[in-house]
Order: structure tokens, then C-alpha cells, then sequence
């Protein structure tokens, strides 16, 4: 039932369960499949973090490597484990550290006041945002942001089309 | 300088938010089958945490207190940390749509994770100044970070273990965790304040 792809299976990989649902000219949509809110179990009835599924878009996002893709089809999709760690440390790290430490300047330089401090910080996340933004473009470049096709689960025949993500083309940044 | 170190180890070590408060124990158990993506909800909270002390010590200063409003605290804490999460699914929508793919699943749990609301109630109860309120936010999620990739590396180790059958899953775990919060009480000798 399954179909490993080749490279896939050389570095450990973090997998989740999406179903198919748009193919465009070489480009296959998925929908990720709910789970409950952190993956940990599956009591979506009682789970406070899958309270806002059905009111929140869905996150859709695009492969380009699926063989033969069918509409409805579940397939398991992976990252590679170290993608979250950068993804991660970029996202998150940088920013909080230019704004910890833009914060401490402004505070010491302003003799203490809370309103230096304040401004500092705010200052230090936005410049931490740019240079972010420039890490993981980069990042994105080398392709290591990107999940990959691992196997397919099932088909469901009666699925219907859904409308591609309308404002986001299928990329890597 | 001293009492901003003091504050970080009080924080992150001594009052540990998830062995000593018992906060955020939802996803301490649920995330953490995996060292990785216990780092990026980690993070996550971190930064969210980090934020929203901003937001949250200028409403309490400028608002709440000078006006005798603290019955609101907790309504408004919850939408302020909302609001942190809204403004960090942004921040990493624009800083790379691929990495919103890839984190923005941790997002929405962080809405609903009492150690952010516990911590945002903590810091107030302080009487901080800006900086000690967003070094301590900082230092207390960066304590929750810490147990949770432990967690993580020690449920990982127990996959690999061979466990007697009528305590495998979810209550070695539990064991897992009660020894852990136990060598974190030999944190509480170390005298902070």
C-alpha cells in the first residue's frame, strides 16, 4: 500500500497525514488531517486547542513530488528533523534575542525609565524581524524549509476539487 | 546586574513554571514524543510569552492599576495573549511562509496553555519594572522550554526501554515526570530572595 520514495528515507523524518485536495499542473495541494490540537492524542471533543478547527482556515500547503496524484488521497508527508530546530532558532530566537538585548541597552542607556526600555525592545524585535526574514529566505534557498512526499495512505473516490490556496504560489520562501 | 541573574535562575530553575507550578502540563505530556518538536513549541511559547509580558505589564501600569480595574486582569490578560499569538502567526507568516507551515501548528495551542496566562499573573504579582517583567517572562519560558525538551529526550530513551506492560504509556510518563520534578526541588536551596 505503500510507496516509499527514494531519499525520502535517508534522514530521519518528522511525518503528518494530509489529504489531497487540488492538482494543479505538477502541483498537488494538501490539507494537513485534524488531529487533536497537539498531535499527543485524539480527543478533538474535549481538546481546548481544536476549539477554533472549522471556524479557522485550513493551512494549505503544495508538493511538487507526489507520483500520480489522486484527488482525496491521504498521504503521510515528512520534514526533515532538522528543519524545525532551524525553522525554530530563526523564526523565533533571533528576534527575541535582539529584543532582549536592544530592551537591556536602552534600559541602561536611559538611566533605567521603563519607556526607553520599552521602546528598545520594540526596536530590537523589529530589527531582529528583518534579519529573520533575510536568515530564512537563505535558509529557503538551499531548499531546507521544504516537506517532502513520504508514502500514501489511502484514496478516498469521492472527493470533489477544492480551490488551490488563492494567494500563495507554490514556493519555497 | 546581580538581581537580574538571581531573577533569571528564580524563574527558570527554582520556580520552574511546568515541575514547581504545575502549569502547562497539557502540552508537557502531549508534545513531547519527540525532542524536536518539543524545542519548536518551546520556542514558540517562549516567544509568545516574551511578547505578551510587554503588553501585559503596560495595560496593568497604565490601566488596571491606576484605575482600580484588577477584577478585569484575568479577561484581559487572555486577550492580550490572543493578540501576542495573532501578532506572532504574522511575524512568521511574513519572515517566511514556509516556516509559518512549519511552526505555525504550535500557535494555536499556546492560546490555550495556562503556563502563558500563570505567568502573565506572576509577573504582575511582582511589582517588576519593563525589563525585570520581560526578563523574567523570558527566564520562566525558557525554564518551561528546558523540562520540556528533557521530557522529550527521556520519553524518547523509554520508547527504546523495556517497560513492564501495566505501566507503559502514559503513566511511566507520569513517573518520568514526578522524578524529574523531584531533582528539580534540589534547585530550591539556592537561597533567591
Amino acid at each position: 500500500m505503500s510507496d516509499a520514495v527514494g531519499g525520502a528515507s535517508q534522514t530521519e523524518l518528522l511525518e503528518g497525514t494530509a489529504r489531497v485536495v487540488a492538482i494543479e499542473a505538477g502541483t498537488v495541494w494538501l490539507e494537513p488531517e485534524p488531529a487533536a490540537g497537539c498531535g499527543g492524542c485524539r480527543s478533538l471533543a474535549a481538546c481546548g486547542g481544536s476549539a477554533g478547527r472549522g471556524v479557522l482556515p485550513a493551512r494549505r500547503f503544495c508538493l511538487t513530488d507526489v507520483p500520480q496524484p489522486r484527488l482525496g488521497e491521504r498521504v503521510v508527508v515528512g520534514i526533515p528533523e532538522g528543519a524545525l530546530l532551524h525553522a525554530s532558532a530563526v523564526a523565533y530566537a533571533i528576534p527575541l534575542l535582539t529584543m532582549l538585548a536592544a530592551g537591556t541597552a536602552a534600559a541602561r542607556l536611559g538611566g533605567g525609565g521603563d519607556g526607553a526600555a520599552a521602546l528598545g525592545a520594540l526596536g530590537g524585535l523589529a530589527a531582529g524581524a528583518v534579519i529573520a526574514h533575510a536568515v530564512a529566505g537563505r535558509l529557503a534557498e538551499r531548499g531546507r524549509l521544504a516537506p517532502r512526499f513520504v508514502r500514501r495512505l489511502s484514496s478516498d473516490a469521492g472527493a470533489t476539487a477544492a480551490d488551490p490556496h488563492p494567494d500563495t504560489a507554490c514556493q519555497r520562501t | 546586574m546581580q538581581d537580574m541573574v538571581l531573577l533569571i535562575v528564580s524563574a527558570a530553575l527554582v520556580n520552574n513554571v511546568v515541575l514547581a507550578r504545575f502549569l502547562g502540563l497539557c502540552s508537557f505530556m502531549g508534545v513531547t514524543t519527540k525532542v524536536e518538536t518539543a524545542v519548536g513549541m518551546g520556542m514558540a511559547t517562549t516567544f509568545v510569552i516574551t511578547v505578551s509580558s510587554m503588553g501585559d505589564w503596560a495595560i496593568e501600569t497604565f490601566l488596571l492599576e491606576p484605575h482600580e480595574l484588577g477584577y478585569l486582569r484575568t479577561v484581559t490578560f487572555i486577550l492580550v495573549i490572543a493578540a501576542a499569538v495573532q501578532f506572532t502567526e504574522m511575524l512568521v507568516r511574513k519572515v517566511s511562509p514556509t516556516m509559518f507551515r512549519l511552526l505555525g501548528i504550535y500557535l494555536p495551542l499556546i492560546t490555550t496553555n495556562c503556563a502563558v496566562l500563570g505567568i502573565a499573573l506572576l509577573l504582575v504579582e511582582g511589582k517588576l519594572s519593563f525589563i525585570q517583567s520581560v526578563v523574567f517572562a523570558f527566564a520562566s519560558s525558557l525554564g518551561y522550554s528546558l523540562v520540556m525538551v528533557l521530557f522529550a529526550g527521556l520519553r524518547q530513551r523509554l520508547a527504546l526501554a523495556e517497560v513492564p506492560t501495566l505501566i507503559a504509556g502514559p503513566p511511566i510518563g507520569f513517573i518520568t515526570a514526578g522524578l524529574l520534578a523531584l531533582a528539580f526541588m534540589g534547585f530550591s536551596g539556592i537561597s533567591t530572595h
